[in-house]
């Protein structure tokens, strides 16, 4: 028979008002997507809840429940990416071709501007990154997240996605290429877009 | 040398520190000469940076770099978690069950295939219309399609699904509901969640909506409609006795109502008394700790807390004091044996015990804490005050089971039932008595009726005999003398066939009327020693004298108006009469003249009557009066055959002290009742309507008095 009673430190009742936010906040990050990010939060709490037994009241409640999202989010990444392997092994996703020519080398207007000069807030670099991680195929832009923003080893991406390091490379590589020249090129209208209107 | 393309892929692989020191070196050579190259290593590198910064900071709880949770997705998250929580609490119910050998409803594990099918009852159900709406719950009369039955569905309300506690509070009551298996108790047919809201429901069956307290308020007003009966209370004492069952069965299983009152007890059309509302209920604490059931109900969410106490703003009016200081240790059995009382106390007196309480001198209303600290602090309601013509004996009852100390009140509900029960015994033995006595004396009235209509025939009879003219002719008219000696002997004949005929007739006499005189002409009477003997008194001792009152109202009449009162009234005021005469008589006109000439009286002994119906039948009556209007005892027959009719007065002194209310009672609308103590019956025979009348009035054994006469006039 499981305890029905609460773990001690931790509330349920409390959970969505409580970690609801800050949950949403982090899974909506690196899931770009509400929904899903919705999905998976309610996964964590009910997962939270199934085994609130196990909480040993080392850590805050918050680190408890981040420790289940994130799982969680992997266990997303893995799922939607079963239905989409396809579209990520597409040629069409390659950025390469776009980048460069038949000789290898960079194509007139690969990149619109150089980078900022100075400290460039990174909250203004998100905000266009994650628009433009929103145009790569899921299976790139999953990578790239759980290689940058999860600091997942290579091997740990592989063996949870059940990928090859070579297909792991092929898949951030090209997200790298395609952010670049998103961002770069997002930038530079932006810039210019502001240098209009002053 | 790379092209741009190996560049890229080498700058790519730098980032992700996939690149050896001398590739880095060649790398950086590489980007040196191509500007694009190097745009792409220092996009990617501040893409890389900035959003591993981000990351951090998000980690860190920093929240204007992503949008927080969408007020709907926030309303669903917490639905989720409302649901597992319940899940959770359902899944301990078999072990806890199993343990205790008790029957609880089919509420199976979460994510079991019979949790399935739960979600998918929902659709079993057809909503037919709302029943009611509390704080807690919202009721709804539904349709159950597969069983084809209606049901009561009960769902925790918008308002309530908003505090978690009030999840848990909601399915400890069905949890409860289902576990006390009791015809006193409803019955639950189903425990799950709706498929769509998400949030938890019960069917039970559908008891109607008629509470015990619609049928309290039903008999007060009837009561001061004075249009109740004995069996109104009767009903409801049984009803009460249906709620202290069920709550003693729910002791028996550990569980106290805490909130027992007349609303949360339904009576269905067959006279099923079901308790509802195991809402506040909990567990006491030797089941406590054997987890019977899930959840905690004690700790209730604060807000919630504030929801309930909007609920109970009624329940403190029969809140016991131990709960109105808030001791929950001190909460226990007695507590509801206090609730007991309080719904017995509304039944009786049609308030609630603290009703007055509520109020202050100005008849206002005052707060729920002042209430609460009245009710602390101040003696037990008492249910004689609010009514004093209660029956003392369940008054005490009540009193006792709202005695302020818990060991001072009946221990237990099966104790309290069992005085009801007593009472109830007791009483209906008595009142199965009483109708018996009520029986005699109605049978006794009929009696004296039948005897006073038969009186009234014969003595008309008796006026319009041929030797009544005869005596007139020769009176009046100057016939032979001689013919009024026979006039006189043939009537005298027929007056004492009379008299043998009629065993209850004690004399009758033929007088004439002159002036204010009157003047017997013939009379026979039955003789005082022996009965049997009826003799013509001589003409030597045939009485003349002033006419009285009564015999000035028997001459205004007309031809066949019979007059009959009490012979006292009517004798002259010289004769010494029998108080248990009455007399009967007729004016007899001249049918030649057609003038007033005299009268016919016929007198009759009550108290023979009285005595031969009652003699062998004052079976459940322990004495019969038979009384005149002015209060005076004219026949007393007791148990014992003694039978007296000459107890002028000497009654009076043990008036019974019901008398103030008998008296109106039986002037208004000729019979008393004794609902209350079942002691005194009484009833109304009218001589002269208005007028004169006889007041029959019988006593129970243990009547503490005797009665006294109707005041009719």
């Amino acid at each position: 028979m499981s305890d029905p009673q609460p773990a001690p430190g931790l509330n349920p009742d409390n959970w969505v008002d409580e970690y609801g936010d800050y949950l949403f906040r982090y899974a909506v990050s690196r899931l770009r997507d509400d929904n899903a990010a919705e999905e998976v939060v309610q996964e964590t709490f009910l997962a939270g809840i199934r085994f609130q037994h196990r909480y040993t009241g080392d850590g805050t409640e918050r680190a408890w429940l981040l420790g289940i999202l994130k799982r969680k989010l992997i266990d997303h990444i893995r799922r939607r990416a079963r239905y989409d392997r396809d579209g990520v092994s597409d040629g069409s996703h390659d950025p390469s071709e776009k980048l460069f020519d038949q000789k290898g080398n960079w194509k007139n207007g690969a990149f619109m501007s150089a980078t900022p000069d100075g400290q460039v807030a990174s909250r203004e670099i998100w905000e266009v990154v994650k628009d433009c991680l929103k145009r790569l195929p899921q299976g790139q832009a999953d990578v790239f997240v759980l290689s940058v923003m999860e600091e997942m080893t290579s091997e740990e991406i592989c063996q949870e996605l059940q990928i090859t390091p070579s297909n792991l490379w092929v898949r951030l590589h090209r997200a790298r290429l395609a952010l670049a020249q998103c961002v770069g090129a997002r930038w530079f209208h932006d810039q210019k877009v502001a240098s209009h209107a002053e | 040398m790379p092209n741009d393309r190996e560049t890229a892929e080498l700058i790519s692989r730098s980032l992700s520190g996939m690149l050896s020191p001398d590739k880095e070196r060649a790398l950086q050579q590489s980007i040196s000469d191509s500007r694009r190259s190097a745009q792409y290593r220092d996009w990617s590198r501040l893409i890389q940076d900035s959003l591993s910064d981000v990351a951090r900071r998000i980690a860190d709880g920093e929240d204007g770099l992503a949008p927080g949770l969408p007020e709907d997705a926030r309303q669903r998250l917490k639905d989720s978690v409302r649901q597992e929580l319940l899940k959770q609490s359902g899944q301990s119910i078999p072990d806890a069950a199993d343990r205790l050998d008790a029957g609880v409803p089919d509420v199976p594990p979460p994510g079991s295939p019979e949790s399935a099918e739960l979600r998918q009852m929902t659709s079993r159900f057809s909503i037919l219309r709302q029943l009611g709406a509390g704080p807690l719950g919202v009721v709804w009369l539904a349709r159950d399609e597969k069983l084809k039955r209606t049901v009561a569905l009960k769902e925790l309300s918008s308002e309530a699904a908003e505090f978690p506690r009030a999840w848990q509070r909601f399915c400890r009551e069905a949890e409860i509901t289902g576990y006390l298996e009791h015809p006193n108790v409803v019955p639950l047919y189903q425990f799950g969640t709706d498929s769509e809201s998400g949030q938890p429901f019960y069917a039970m069956r559908f008891v109607g909506k008629r509470t015990l307290a619609e049928a309290i308020q039903d008999y007060h007003e009837r009561r001061h409609a004075g249009e109740d009966t004995t069996m109104d209370l009767h009903k409801l004492l049984t009803a009460f006795l249906g709620v202290c069952q069920a709550v003693a069965y729910a002791h028996s299983r550990g569980v106290i109502h805490r909130d027992l009152k007349p609303e949360n007890v339904a009576l269905d059309s067959f006279g099923q008394v079901i308790v509802l509302d195991w809402g506040l209920a909990r567990l006491t604490e030797e089941f406590e700790t054997g987890h019977l059931l899930s959840g905690d109900i004690s700790a209730a969410d604060s807000r919630f807390e504030q929801t309930i106490a909007g609920e109970v703003i009624g329940t403190p009016l029969y809140m016991a004091p131990e709960q109105a200081v808030g001791d929950q240790d001190r909460i226990d059995e007695r507590t509801d044996v206090y609730g007991l009382g309080a719904v017995l106390f509304t039944m009786l007196t049609g308030q609630a015990p603290h009703a007055d309480r509520s109020r202050d001198d100005r008849e206002q209303s005052v707060s729920v804490e002042d209430l609460l600290q009245r009710i602390a602090s101040q003696p037990s309601p008492d249910p004689l005050a609010a009514r004093p013509d209660l029956p003392v004996g369940l008054a005490m009852i009540c009193q006792r089971a709202l005695k302020f100390h818990q060991h001072s009140r009946y221990q237990s509900a099966a104790e309290l039932a069992d005085a009801v029960e007593r009472w109830m015994a007791g009483r209906t033995q008595r009142r199965q008595l009483y109708g018996s006595m009520q029986s005699e004396g109605r049978e006794l009235r009929t009696n004296l009726m039948n005897f006073l209509r038969s009186l009234e025939r014969n003595t008309r009879f008796m006026a319009s005999l041929p030797p009544i003219q005869g005596i007139i002719d020769c009176l009046v008219h100057g016939d032979d003398r001689d013919d009024l000696s026979t006039w006189r002997s043939r009537l005298a004949v027929i007056y004492r066939g009379l008299l043998r005929t009629n065993t209850d007739f004690a004399a009758v006499t033929y007088c004439q009327v002159d002036g204010d005189q009157y003047r017997q002409v013939v009379r026979l009477e039955r003789q005082r020693r022996d009965a049997s003997s009826v003799r013509a008194v001589p003409a030597s001792r045939l009485e003349s004298g002033p006419l009285s009152s009564c015999h000035r109202q028997i001459m205004d009449g007309h031809p066949d108006d019979v007059l009959t009162s009490l012979l006292t009234r009517c004798a002259s005021e010289s004769r010494e009469t029998d108080t248990g005469l009455v007399v009967s008589a007729v004016p007899v006109f001249d049918e030649k003249s057609e003038d007033p000439f005299g009268f016919v009286m016929i007198e009759a002994s009550l108290t023979h009557v009285v005595d031969a119906f009652l003699r062998h039948r004052l079976q459940h009556a322990g004495q019969a009066f038979i009384l005149n209007n002015n209060c005076e005892v004219l026949i007393r027959v007791g148990r014992d055959g003694s039978c007296c009719s000459d107890l002028q007065g000497q009654a009076m002194g043990c008036l019974c002290s019901q008398w103030p209310q008998v008296l109106p009672v039986l002037r208004e609308r000729g019979e008393y009742v004794d609902d209350r103590t079942h002691t005194v019956y009484a009833t109304r025979v009218d001589l002269i309507p208005g007028r004169t009348s006889l007041a029959i009035v019988l006593l129970a054994d243990d009547g503490s008095a005797a009665a006294s006469a109707s005041e009719t006039q």
